[in-house]
Formats: C-alpha cells, sequence, structure tokens
C-alpha cells in the first residue's frame, strides 16, 4: 500500500458512502439549481446587464453549495465519531486529507458540470470563448476553493456549531479565489484575449499550491482526537 | 500558578506608566506640536493613528501566528493563551484602523469607503481574525482549543498577501507615502508618526500583557473547577 492506493480507498469510501445515501451530490446540486433560480429572479436574466453579474453568480453559487458539501461530508465523520476509525486505519493524515479532497472535489465538480450549463442557458449567455478556458478557469478556481475548504471543514467539525462556523472561516480565507475566478471568468466571457486573463491564472495556481501545501503540515493536528 | 496574577500585575505597571507617557507625547505631538498637512487641513491628524493602530495590528497578527507555530511545536498552553491575547488586542486595533480610515476618506477622497487594496486587505482582516475569535470561543477543551485555533492562526496569516496582492491587481489608489527609497513626508511630521507608532505599539504590548494574563488565570481558574468537580 502506498500513499495512492490509501488516498484512494479513502475517496472510494466516501464515493461508496454517498451512492448509498445519496444525500451530500443530490442535495448540493438543488441547492445549487435553487439559488441560480433564485439569482434569475434578482438579476432579470432577460435584461442586457444580467450577462454582467452572470461570472459572480456562477462563482458565489458554486461556494455556497461546495461549502454545504465539504461541510456535511466532515459532519458524517464526526457524528458517529469516524474520526477515530480513520485514526485506527493505516492511512496517514496527508492520505486522509488527499482522500476527503478528492471527493469533495469531485462531488463539486458534478454540481458544476449540471449547474454552469443551466445558468448559461438561463442567461442566455454566448458561449464562451477561448476553449477550453471557462474549463480550465472552472477546475483552478474549485481546486484551490476545496483544498482550504476541506482543511477548514474537518476543523470546523470539532469545534460547537460547525456549520455555522465553517462560513466565517472560509470565505474570507477564499476571498482570492472570488477575486481571481470571477475576474477570469468576466474576461472569458467577453472575449478578451489571453494576455488578459492569465494574470488571474497565474493568482489561481498559486492559490491552489499554498492551499494544497498548507494541509500536509497541519491536516495532522486536526486528527489527534 | 498561584502566583502568576500578581507577578504579571507587578510587571505590568513599569510598562503602564511608560505606555501612559509616551501616549501623552504623541496626543500633544499629533494634536498640538504637528502643522497641518498643506492641502488636507487638520484632517491629516488622523492619520498618524490610524498608521499606528494599522502597523500594530500586522504586529498583532504577525504575533498569533509565531505563538500558533510555537503551541502547536511545544505544545504549552502560554503560547495558546499569547495567541488568543494578541488576536484580541488585533481585532481591536484592525477596527481602530478601519474607523479612521473612513473617517479620513470622506473629506480628502470624498467618499466613505473606497475599494483601495491596502484599506480591503484590512478589512478581510478584520473578518479573518473575528472568525478566529468564534473558532475559539466556539471548541471545547483548552488542549483541542489551543490546537484548532493554531491551525487557522497559520492558514488566515498565509493568505494575507495572497489576499493583499489579489486586491491590488484588482485595484489600487491608496497614497504611497513612504515609497521605496524616498520620503516623502516633512520632518516634524516624520517624527510625530514614528512617536505616534512607537506609542501604540506600547500600548499593544501593555493590553496584549493584560490580555495574557486575564487568559492565563481564565485557565486557572478551569483548573480549580475541575479539580473541585473531582475531589
Amino acid at each position: 500500500m502506498n500513499f495512492w492506493s490509501r488516498t484512494c480507498a479513502i475517496l472510494w469510501k466516501d464515493l461508496r458512502a454517498e451512492l448509498r445515501s445519496r444525500e451530500t451530490a443530490g442535495t448540493t446540486l438543488v441547492f445549487a439549481l435553487l439559488a441560480v433560480l433564485t439569482f434569475s429572479f434578482a438579476f432579470d436574466p432577460a435584461a442586457g446587464t444580467a450577462r454582467q453579474v452572470l461570472p459572480g453568480v456562477l462563482w458565489v453559487t458554486v461556494f455556497f453549495a461546495g461549502m454545504l458539501g465539504m461541510g456535511r461530508s466532515m459532519a458524517n465523520e464526526r457524528a458517529a465519531d469516524a474520526f477515530s476509525g480513520l485514526l485506527a486505519s493505516p492511512a496517514e493524515p496527508e492520505e486522509v486529507y488527499a482522500g476527503k479532497f478528492l471527493a469533495n472535489l469531485l462531488f463539486t465538480g458534478a454540481v458544476e458540470l449540471v449547474e454552469v450549463p443551466v445558468l448559461l442557458a438561463l442567461f442566455r449567455a454566448p458561449a464562451p470563448a477561448g476553449g477550453m478556458g471557462l474549463p480550465a478557469v472552472l477546475a483552478l478556481g474549485t481546486i484551490g476553493y476545496v483544498a482550504v475548504g476541506t482543511l477548514l471543514a474537518a476543523l470546523s467539525a470539532n469545534a460547537r456549531a460547525g456549520e455555522l462556523l465553517l462560513p466565517l472561516l472560509l470565505l474570507p480565507v477564499a476571498i482570492p479565489v472570488a477575486i481571481g475566478a470571477v475576474e477570469a471568468t468576466s474576461a472569458l466571457m467577453a472575449g478578451a484575449p489571453p494576455a488578459e486573463w492569465m494574470l488571474w491564472v497565474r493568482l489561481l495556481a498559486v492559490y491552489d499550491v499554498v492551499m494544497l501545501a498548507l494541509p500536509q503540515l497541519l491536516f495532522r493536528y486536526l486528527l489527534e482526537g | 500558578m498561584r502566583g502568576v496574577p500578581e507577578r504579571m500585575r507587578g510587571r505590568s505597571e513599569g510598562l503602564y506608566a511608560v505606555t501612559v507617557a509616551a501616549l501623552a507625547v504623541a496626543l500633544y505631538l499629533v494634536l498640538v506640536w504637528v502643522p497641518n498637512e498643506r492641502t488636507m487641513g487638520v484632517v491629516s491628524r488622523i492619520f498618524y493613528f490610524h498608521v499606528a493602530a494599522a502597523w500594530n495590528a500586522f504586529l498583532a497578527f504577525f504575533v498569533v501566528l509565531v505563538a500558533s507555530v510555537a503551541y502547536l511545536w511545544r505544545r504549552d498552553l502560554a503560547w495558546d493563551a499569547l495567541a488568543s491575547a494578541s488576536a484580541e488586542v488585533g481585532v481591536l486595533f484592525t477596527s481602530i484602523a478601519l474607523a479612521t480610515g473612513v473617517f479620513w476618506a470622506r473629506p480628502v477622497w470624498n467618499v466613505w469607503w473606497t475599494w483601495d487594496p491596502r484599506l480591503t486587505t484590512t478589512l478581510v482582516l478584520w473578518f479573518l481574525y473575528v472568525g478566529y475569535l468564534v473558532l475559539r470561543s466556539a471548541v471545547p477543551g483548552e488542549e483541542r482549543r489551543g490546537r484548532l485555533s493554531a491551525v487557522f492562526g497559520i492558514v488566515a496569516f498565509v493568505d494575507v498577501p495572497i489576499v493583499f496582492f489579489s486586491i491590488r491587481w484588482w485595484r489600487t489608489i491608496h497614497p504611497q507615502v513612504l515609497a521605496p527609497g524616498e520620503i516623502r513626508i516633512a520632518p516634524e511630521m516624520l517624527l510625530t508618526l514614528l512617536v505616534s507608532v512607537g506609542a501604540f505599539t506600547l500600548l499593544y504590548a501593555l493590553l496584549c500583557r493584560l490580555a495574557y494574563a486575564v487568559a492565563r488565570t481564565q485557565w486557572a481558574l478551569e483548573r480549580l473547577k475541575a479539580r473541585l468537580r473531582v475531589g
């Protein structure tokens, strides 16, 4: 057993639990679609100005839906004291983190896969230019957000009223993602040349590296009992 | 443990006297001695408190980082008490920096708020460390509280430079008072600024020491209560 096989074991455990309960991904997806619906009443999609708020709507929805999913995923471990089981398993804390991160990334990605086309259709946005630009920005933004979110969800699952605490901790920490991802998405949708959004792609990449590296040092302190 | 509060009080008295004297001098320099800035007039005097508070907020959060790393490494609750004290005083100074920034922006920039990188980063800092204090109040058990808040104290501080640069690329209009390589400020104003920063730093040290003593006393109280319940 090496790092990847133990990480995949944790990931597989989360996927199997999800397939059995169908709790997190389904609920999160319905929430995301409802948020999109609410936003289309808040910003009239028939008006031309709605397209300007579209990148913001997209990322705010991803942020909130992702937060629900990550909070749930850690609260489940907490509920039956499954953290102790994870501690007793041969997986190192870093591997537990990597497995939970990948599971959260899959769930959030699956939600985006449905939500983003629906959002674009509802707001009658033109197909974004730049080929793989939008998927790449979505991936970079989501990786950074889920990387730090998985860590902070594990942290707040250990506190009282963790579901209330998570947004308080995660949203200010994720502000660079909010800025970078929204700016890059806006530039892509306006059909701007790559020079205009490469700065934001680089910012997101740096954020991803930092927020994937930090849990390698810090996650083990959250599992100590 | 029993002697700690008295010892802390004894050591605080010297610092208390020095801080009061320094603050009195700073107040005199800022309110009476230093001339008005030519274009901004009397409003420019806010600047000396604003910079002093902002500098100490950053210092306070840096101390939170150092104390958090030290706690995870040494597992000595004294480090956790220091992190807690410094975060509380840091949030206080951040609030002062934000409030003075708002009062200064209104007459000078003609708006209550601008999305300038330093001002906005300070606002994000405020939210980060208010979150840190809420986290502390929500975790039962001193060992676990120390561990979890240390992890967040490190994540928050590492995040700050990324927040700053992302907001800076987003937009900027803050006056560059101290540009690298040159100082564009009259000597009287520079002296007043330095005295004001120094006095606020002493005030930070004093408040931090008092908050630290309170944290230690609460910790001792919790232990006594636990012992009473057992016995």
